[in-house]
């Protein structure tokens, strides 16, 4: 299979996944269905899609405060062992499969309130293997982007777009910090992207303002108005339809109705 | 009677080709292009025609 065909095989894979995690976040089924193909355990397509969604796979378990259910677990486990992390990925892959891993560590979603940055020893009740897969993507996000503070607005948003799965509740780290203290830099990157109706990246910092509001913070942009005009216009695909749909829950959240 | 059984298909490593397919996925940049209007000197020219031939406001006229 040649290297396009691969990619627009994978491209697909993630899209399905993403459909079915839209559908388990707004579904209403308690506990969660399991939305990867457990049932294809050798499948490396499959295994891909996991690996890409990263921690938007824990988005209904999040929002539903429900274990992520044990294929789903298995799946990620088994993805990360296919595709490891690996040090000479990008600082936003990195942080992602950090994230994704913390998250597999924490065990039932939403147990640790403290979040999986809080330090100590988050993983001393998992089994080794998954210790191990969680430290390994540890090591590999402890590298710490020095040159993140000069970054200009069209960069930052740029980064914050790649880094929008960690725009999730009760996951806590720098990433979530700098939403909130560069609301301003976000929300120009949306309104660039709106005007260049880049409307996938428009989503993915819409998500990161969402949350900055979540959390006090004041998007110079109208949020719930910008999450209209995206569901609209510009969610032709299941991905951005998913950033919009967490973006929703995460601003639901604040105006105190249900997550 | 043999009694072997068959274990269950466990997938190795991804190689340099799945890895690139999924790095590409991950770091997805912004769209490069977009059709968003875009300044158009060429289009002055144009615009300054098309007022010089716009019908002018009609004149009221005269009873005889």
């Amino acid at each position: 299979m040649s290297n396009a065909a691969l990619g627009a095989d994978y491209a697909q894979a993630v899209e399905r996944l993403a459909g079915r995690v839209l559908g388990a976040l707004r579904g209403t089924q308690v506990p969660l269905p399991a939305v990867s193909d457990a049932d294809r355990p050798a499948d490396t397509t499959a295994l891909a899609a996991v690996r890409v969604m990263g921690p938007d796979l824990f988005a209904p378990a999040l929002f539903c405060r429900q274990p992520l259910p044990q294929p789903d677990r298995d799946t990620l486990d088994t993805a990360l062992r296919v595709f490891p992390p690996r040090p000479g990925d990008s600082v936003e892959a990195r942080w992602r499969d950090r994230t994704t891993a913390a998250l597999l560590a924490r065990g039932a979603a939403g147990a640790d309130p403290a979040g999986p940055y809080a330090g100590g020893e988050p993983y001393a009740d998992e089994d080794s293997e998954r210790a191990a897969l969680a430290e390994a993507a540890g090591i590999a996000g402890i590298v710490e982007d020095a040159e993140d503070t000069e970054l200009t607005w069209q960069e930052r948003s740029q980064r914050m777009a790649r880094l929008a799965p960690l725009a999730l509740p009760e996951v806590d780290g720098p990433y979530q910090q700098r939403a909130c203290l560069h609301v301003r830099a976000l929300s120009r990157g949306a309104t660039r992207s709106l005007m260049r109706r880049d409307h996938p990246t428009a989503a993915r910092l819409v998500r990161w303002l969402a949350l900055a509001q979540s959390r006090g913070a004041s998007p110079a942009l109208d949020v719930p108005t910008v999450l209209d005009h995206l569901r609209l216009w510009g969610a032709p695909s299941a991905r951005t339809a998913l950033d919009l749909a967490i973006a929703r829950r995460l601003l639901a959240a604040t105006e105190g109705g249900p997550r | 009677m043999s009694v072997q059984t068959t274990p269950a298909l466990s997938p190795v490593r991804a190689g340099v080709a799945e890895r690139a397919a999924l790095t590409a996925l991950v770091d997805e940049p912004e769209a490069p292009f977009s059709d968003a209007p875009v300044y158009s000197p060429q289009g002055t020219g144009v615009l300054l025609l098309l007022a010089l031939l716009s019908p002018k406001t009609p004149k009221e006229s005269r009873p005889s």
